[in-house]
């Protein structure tokens, strides 16, 4: 469902390009919002109805390579759990920001596509915090 | 005033108006015009001058003397002066870019000048393939960064990435989860990030984050002692 809130024991995967994961180190420039970006675009996991995250990896693979011209090799996957990133925030942020991530799937191209709002593009402290929750490292190329 | 596109580069033509005088011999027969078309020819001594694409005519001839002519010939030249487009504009910010890695490499003053060089060049590799429409590293962000790390030559080799937006983001991580980052905006401005452990506190952390510009940078974040642990 459009707009649904993904649950807080849910994780969700962030696509890290290589210029903001040198060398494999993802670092917080990876969850900074671009000039006029409204949310921060990841994929729900759960929501794959993969068996394992290895299966949940392998089928976000395949909807970059549909959804994306190219995707360099050197990308990293960053994979987070929901709550733990939402009330990270709020604990560590200076104003105690509620961070949420909405459902926002791309029909046929990309159903598991979600959106991490309330950010805004100078949080350089929050995308920090967020860093700090990544649970998981994955290379975006097998 | 019209424009012309060549492969890469726009133009506008300008017409240049000349006169040359000269005398000349009338041994033989001229006719006017064909001497007005001959000023083009490379061959004819009095007429060198002429640019072979010039378009050329008499202007006047009168007898000054027996068996010669002074003559004028006024001809007008166009000429193609580049005027920036929007490739050429990318091209000159591609090459400041390169140009300002390369001033790092080069540098005496900045440590850890060759591998942070390196790491630029590849960043900038990496922000093009991704967005071939973009130039690479922002020019004004590269700027400030350049300019920052020759006021501080006694620095730690940081972690450099590029925000979404081709900026330039440096990390320092230290002990006890100690953290400084700063994001280079286009322009002097710099945002920064501080983590460290809280000194009454053990086990408590103090976050911080501001704006500043990145000449007075070190003095905005000297009550969190950054420079004691991010330099050498």
């Amino acid at each position: 469902m459009r707009g649904q809130k993904l649950p807080d024991q849910d994780h969700i995967s962030r696509l890290c390009p290589p210029k903001t994961a040198p060398n494999g180190l993802i670092t917080a420039a990876a969850f900074l919002l671009k000039l006029e970006e409204e949310g921060l675009s990841v994929n729900w996991l759960e929501v794959l109805n993969c068996s394992c995250r290895e299966d949940e990896i392998k089928e976000i693979r395949q909807i970059y390579s549909r959804k994306f011209r190219s995707v360099a090799k050197a990308s990293r996957i960053a994979v987070l759990n929901v709550g733990t990133m939402c009330n990270t925030v709020f604990e560590q942020s200076s104003d105690n920001r509620r961070i949420v991530v909405h459902h926002q799937p791309e029909p046929t191209i990309d159903p598991s596509h979600s959106e991490v709002f309330n950010l805004r593009e100078d949080n350089e402290l929050i995308a920090e915090v967020i860093l700090r929750t990544i649970l998981e490292n994955h290379p975006v190329s097998e | 005033m019209c424009q012309i596109q060549s492969n890469d580069e726009e133009f506008k033509r300008k017409q240049i108006e000349s006169i040359i005088y000269g005398n000349r011999s009338l041994d033989r027969t001229v006719h006017q015009e064909t001497w007005a078309c001959s000023a083009s020819n490379q061959s004819n001594p009095s007429c060198e001058r002429v640019p072979s694409n010039a378009a050329n005519k008499v202007i006047y001839q009168i007898t000054s003397a027996v068996n010669e002519i002074s003559y004028g010939i006024h001809y007008s030249t166009a000429i193609a002066e580049m005027i920036p487009s929007q490739l050429s504009l990318f091209n000159v910010e591609n090459e400041r870019i390169q140009n300002l890695i390369f001033q790092i490499r080069m540098s005496s003053v900045i440590s850890y000048r060759e591998r942070i060089a390196t790491n630029l060049l590849a960043l900038n590799d990496y922000a093009k393939e991704e967005s071939p429409e973009s130039t690479g590293i922002s020019l004004g962000s590269l700027q400030s960064f350049y300019d920052f790390i020759q006021m501080h030559n006694n620095l730690k080799c940081p972690i450099i990435s590029l925000t979404p937006d081709d900026n330039i983001y440096l990390s320092w991580r230290g002990e006890k989860n100690r953290l400084f980052s700063i994001h280079f905006l286009p322009g002097e401005e710099v945002r920064f990030v501080v983590f460290k452990p809280n000194d009454m506190h053990p086990g408590k952390e103090d976050r911080f984050s501001g704006r500043t510009t990145y000449d007075t940078l070190k003095e905005a974040v000297t009550q969190y002692l950054v420079w004691d642990w991010i330099s050498e």
